[in-house]
C-alpha cells in the first residue's frame, strides 16, 4: 500500500511539471497517428518504410544543422516528403524494386547525414547530438509549447485525414487495380498516404529517435493482427495498443530512469507476445 | 459518425493545447524540503533530472532565485578568451548516457572545492551573472553536502 501511494506520490510531482504533460500529449498522440497508418503499411507489405524515412529524417537534419537553420522542421519535412513520395509512387516501377530502394535511401541518407555533421558540424557534442538524434533520448521530455502547438495540430490533422478517407485508404490498401477501375485515383491516395507517412515520421523521431520509429508502425499493427482479422477491428485495435504501450513505457521511462524510446519499444515487444498468446488462444477474431 | 469523430479530434485539439498555458512560468517544486522554492534534483530519476537541467538552461528565468540541490560529476572548464579563469561544474548524463547536461557552481567563500571527476552533491542559489557583456547562470553561494 504504502508502495502504490508512493508511486502515485512520484507520478503526480512529475506531472507537476509542464514538459511531462507536454511529453505525454504528445507521446500519445503520436504512437496514435502512427499505429493507424501503420496498419495500412504493415498490409501494402512497407514495414520498413518507416525506418528508412527516419533515416532520411537524420539526414534532412543533419543539412539543416550544417546550414544553422534555428527552425530545421520545414526542411526535414519538405525532404522526407519528397522521398515518401518518390518511394510509394514510383517505388513499383522502377528499375530498383522498392524495399531495395528503401535500404538504399535508408542506409545512405545516414551515412550522409553523419558525415556532413563531422566535416561541417559546428556541436562541441558531436557524439551527443547524434545519439539524441538516433535514440530520442529525452527529446520528448525537453518539448517547448511550440513544438506542442506544431505536433498536436498535425497530429490531428493526420487523425481526420484517416477518419475521412477511411475508405479509400482501406481500397488502395487492398486492391489498387479495382479502386482504379472504379473511377479513383490511386495514386493521389497514394501520395496523400506517402505525405502523411513522411509528416509521422518526423514527428515521431521527437518521440523514439529515428532508429526506433518503424517500431512505432509496426508492432501496433501486427499485435492487432493477432487478436482481429477485419480492417476496422485490427485499426481499432492496434491504435488502443500503441496508446496504452506508449503511456506505460513513458511512465516506466520517467519512473525509473530508463531511455524513453527503448523503454516504449520494449513495452511495445511484450505486448506482442501477449497478443500473440492472446491470438493462439482466441483463435482470432473475425470481427 | 465522422462529424462526431472530427468534433472529438478538434475537442482533443483544443484540450491538448489549453496545456500550453501553464507553460513556462509554472513553479517547479522539489519534494525533498518544505521549502517550495527549492528545486530538489536528488530525488528525480536520471530522466527527469536531464529534463529538468534542460529546461533550467532553455528557461532559466522560471529558476531564478530557487534553491538547487543535485548529484553529479565536478568538472572544470576554462574560459576560452581567458585560460586562467576556470570554472567548475556538476555534470549529469541522460540516461541513453550520450548526451551530458552541467550547472556551473560557485562556492560559499572559504569551501574547498573538490577532486574532479568524483561525485558531489551541490546546493546553492539559482542566479545570473554578466560576463563579457553576456547573461550566464550558475548556482552561486554553493555548499557540498
Amino acid at each position: 500500500m504504502s508502495f502504490l501511494s508512493g508511486f502515485f506520490g512520484t507520478l503526480s510531482l512529475y506531472f507537476s511539471r509542464p514538459f511531462v504533460i507536454y511529453a505525454f500529449v504528445v507521446g500519445i498522440l503520436i504512437s496514435l497517428c502512427s499505429s493507424l497508418l501503420g496498419v495500412t503499411l504493415v498490409l501494402k507489405r512497407f514495414s520498413f518504410i518507416g525506418d528508412g524515412l527516419s533515416h532520411v529524417a537524420f539526414g534532412a537534419m543533419a543539412i539543416a544543422s550544417v546550414l544553422k537553420l534555428t527552425n530545421d522542421m520545414p526542411l526535414i519535412l519538405l525532404i522526407t516528403i519528397i522521398t515518401a513520395i518518390l518511394l510509394l509512387k514510383t517505388g513499383q516501377n522502377t528499375k530498383i524494386k522498392g524495399d531495395a530502394a528503401v535500404a538504399m535511401i535508408s542506409v545512405g541518407a545516414l551515412a550522409i547525414g553523419y558525415l556532413l555533421l563531422n566535416i561541417f558540424g559546428n556541436s562541441s557534442n558531436l557524439s551527443g547530438d547524434v545519439c539524441s538524434t538516433l535514440f530520442g533520448s529525452t527529446s520528448i521530455l525537453t518539448l517547448t509549447s511550440l513544438d506542442l502547438i506544431i505536433c498536436v495540430t498535425l497530429s490531428v490533422l493526420m487523425i481526420l485525414f484517416f477518419v475521412f478517407f477511411y475508405n479509400k485508404i482501406f481500397a488502395v490498401t487492398f486492391d489498387e487495380n479495382f479502386i482504379t477501375a472504379t473511377g479513383t485515383n490511386a495514386n493521389l491516395y497514394n501520395l496523400l498516404i506517402a505525405i502523411v507517412i513522411a509528416i509521422i515520421i518526423v514527428l515521431a523521431m521527437n518521440l523514439v529517435g529515428s532508429l526506433l520509429i518503424s517500431a512505432l508502425v509496426i508492432f501496433p499493427a501486427l499485435s492487432a493482427m493477432r487478436i482481429f482479422k477485419s480492417f476496422l477491428s485490427v485499426t481499432v485495435c492496434s491504435a488502443v495498443f500503441s496508446v496504452i504501450c506508449t503511456a506505460l513505457g513513458l511512465v516506466i521511462s520517467i519512473i525509473g530512469g530508463t531511455p524513453v524510446g527503448s523503454t516504449i519499444v520494449a513495452v511495445m515487444i511484450i505486448g506482442f507476445i501477449i497478443s500473440y498468446f492472446a491470438g493462439l488462444i482466441t483463435g482470432g477474431k473475425k470481427a | 459518425m465522422k462529424k462526431i469523430i472530427s468534433l472529438l479530434a478538434v475537442i482533443t485539439l483544443l484540450f491538448c493545447l489549453s496545456a500550453c498555458g501553464k507553460s513556462d512560468d509554472t513553479v517547479y517544486e522539489g519534494d525533498g524540503t518544505n521549502n517550495t522554492a527549492t528545486v530538489d534534483l536528488t530525488t528525480l530519476s536520471s530522466t527527469m533530472v536531464y529534463s529538468e537541467v534542460s529546461q533550467m538552461m532553455t528557461h532559466p528565468e522560471t529558476y531564478e532565485g530557487k534553491t538547487i540541490v543535485m548529484n553529479g560529476v565536478c568538472s572544470l572548464y576554462y574560459n576560452t578568451e581567458d585560460q586562467e579563469k576556470t570554472y567548475y561544474a556538476c555534470v549529469i548524463k541522460d540516461a541513453t548516457a550520450c548526451c551530458s547536461q552541467g550547472l556551473e557552481f560557485v562556492l560559499k567563500d572559504g569551501q574547498k572545492y573538490p577532486e574532479l571527476d568524483t561525485e558531489i552533491k551541490v546546493k546553492g542559489v539559482f542566479s545570473s551573472y554578466n560576463e563579457d557583456g553576456q547573461t550566464y547562470y550558475h548556482i552561486s553561494d554553493a555548499e557540498l553536502l
